[in-house]
């Protein structure tokens, strides 16, 4: 499948079995996360919830 | 039948997309919950539920009000929502080891500079000044004497948070350049690695790590300090003092694994997944 980043508008491809928040790294620089609602997919830039667990 | 087992999460990263695949290879049947598109009801368990869930929320406070709103179906959650909510917090943690008799760092809690200070004069300088809460190392200084104490306090009182300005004042213990992270799944440690550093030692701030090969002393403090927090799957930090001993820093109640993994070739989801899957059968 292929999407536009909503960041810099060039073609992002989304592998066939990505899932609602999987991030996808985009050659413009942002990282983009997958959110699929009612079937329908779109991309929104991944905003770092500033919480974690870290390793 | 297949068991199905729910991972909850808020950012489908390697550690949630490895666990899938090891769920999956065990038999199980998995249930994907991104918690951005699917509520959690409180109380009402629908037929479409999972039997038993994985806690993955990178979000902390999400992590055990989600894991509570499951329990309330009576559906069990790995780690358990109270559990999670203690370990989560390190002066709630740390309090509770040290409790158990872990060792655990000399730390004062401390709410605004006068507190602050006069922790500082018990312990002396250099110390180490962070929030109770967070991860990753971030907000965690070095603190090498009172001025510096003060202007890293201004600091803090400029952030948005008033969860912030609940602060731990730490000594600063001589470990080395390295400090372990131990995984734990059950009453088991199933790989540990060294994370190679000055002072902040996160793999994921890009410290290199090594595979670690653990004494059963120190296995066995990791196992005892996962179980006084009531946690099931868990990741330890360990202190080796240059002096003799170990003191356990913090207690991961959601782990990043890749870290452990690749040090090791431990097949750490793997292992998450059978301990689960076992649970769920009981």
């Amino acid at each position: 499948m292929e999407l536009r980043c909503p960041i810099c508008g060039l073609p992002v491809i989304i592998p066939e079995d990505a899932v609602s928040g999987e991030l996808v790294d985009h050659e413009c620089g942002v990282s983009l996360e997958i959110v699929i609602n009612d079937g329908k997919v779109v991309l929104k830039p991944f905003e770092n919830a500033g919480e974690d667990w870290g390793e | 039948m297949a068991i199905r087992v729910g991972i909850i999460y808020t950012i489908y990263r390697w550690e949630e997309k490895e666990l899938t695949r090891a769920l999956k290879e065990k038999g199980a049947e998995v249930k994907l919950v991104h918690l951005e598109e699917q509520p959690i009801a409180i109380g009402i368990r629908s037929p479409e539920e999972a039997e038993i869930y994985i806690q993955r929320s990178m979000v902390r406070p999400l992590a055990p009000a989600v894991s509570a709103a499951i329990e309330s179906q009576c559906v069990r959650v790995i780690n358990r929502s109270m559990a999670t909510l203690a370990a989560q917090d390190k002066a709630i943690s740390l309090s509770i080891l040290s409790s158990r008799g872990i060792p655990v760092p000399r730390t004062y809690v401390t709410y605004g500079l006068g507190s602050i200070i006069s922790a500082a004069k018990e312990l002396g300088y250099p110390l180490v000044y962070k929030p109770s809460q967070g991860s990753w190392g971030r907000l965690v200084s070095l603190v090498r004497d009172e001025e510096m104490l003060r202007t890293v306090y201004e600091h803090r009182e400029v952030i948005q948070d008033p969860r912030m300005r609940i602060g731990l004042i730490q000594e600063l213990v001589d470990k080395g350049d390295r400090d372990i992270r131990a995984l734990v799944i059950g009453s088991r440690v199933v790989g540990a690695m060294y994370r190679i550093g000055d002072f902040v030692t996160n793999y994921a701030r890009g410290s290199e790590v090594a595979a670690a090969k653990l004494s059963q002393e120190v296995e066995d403090l990791a196992v005892r300090a996962v179980e006084a927090l009531g946690l099931e799957v868990a990741g330890v930090d360990i202190f080796e003092k240059r002096s003799g001993g170990y003191l356990v820093n913090e207690v991961n109640p959601v782990p990043e694994f890749k870290g452990v993994a690749t040090a090791t070739g431990v097949d750490i989801a793997g292992l998450i997944a059978e301990y689960v899957i076992s649970q769920a059968r009981r």
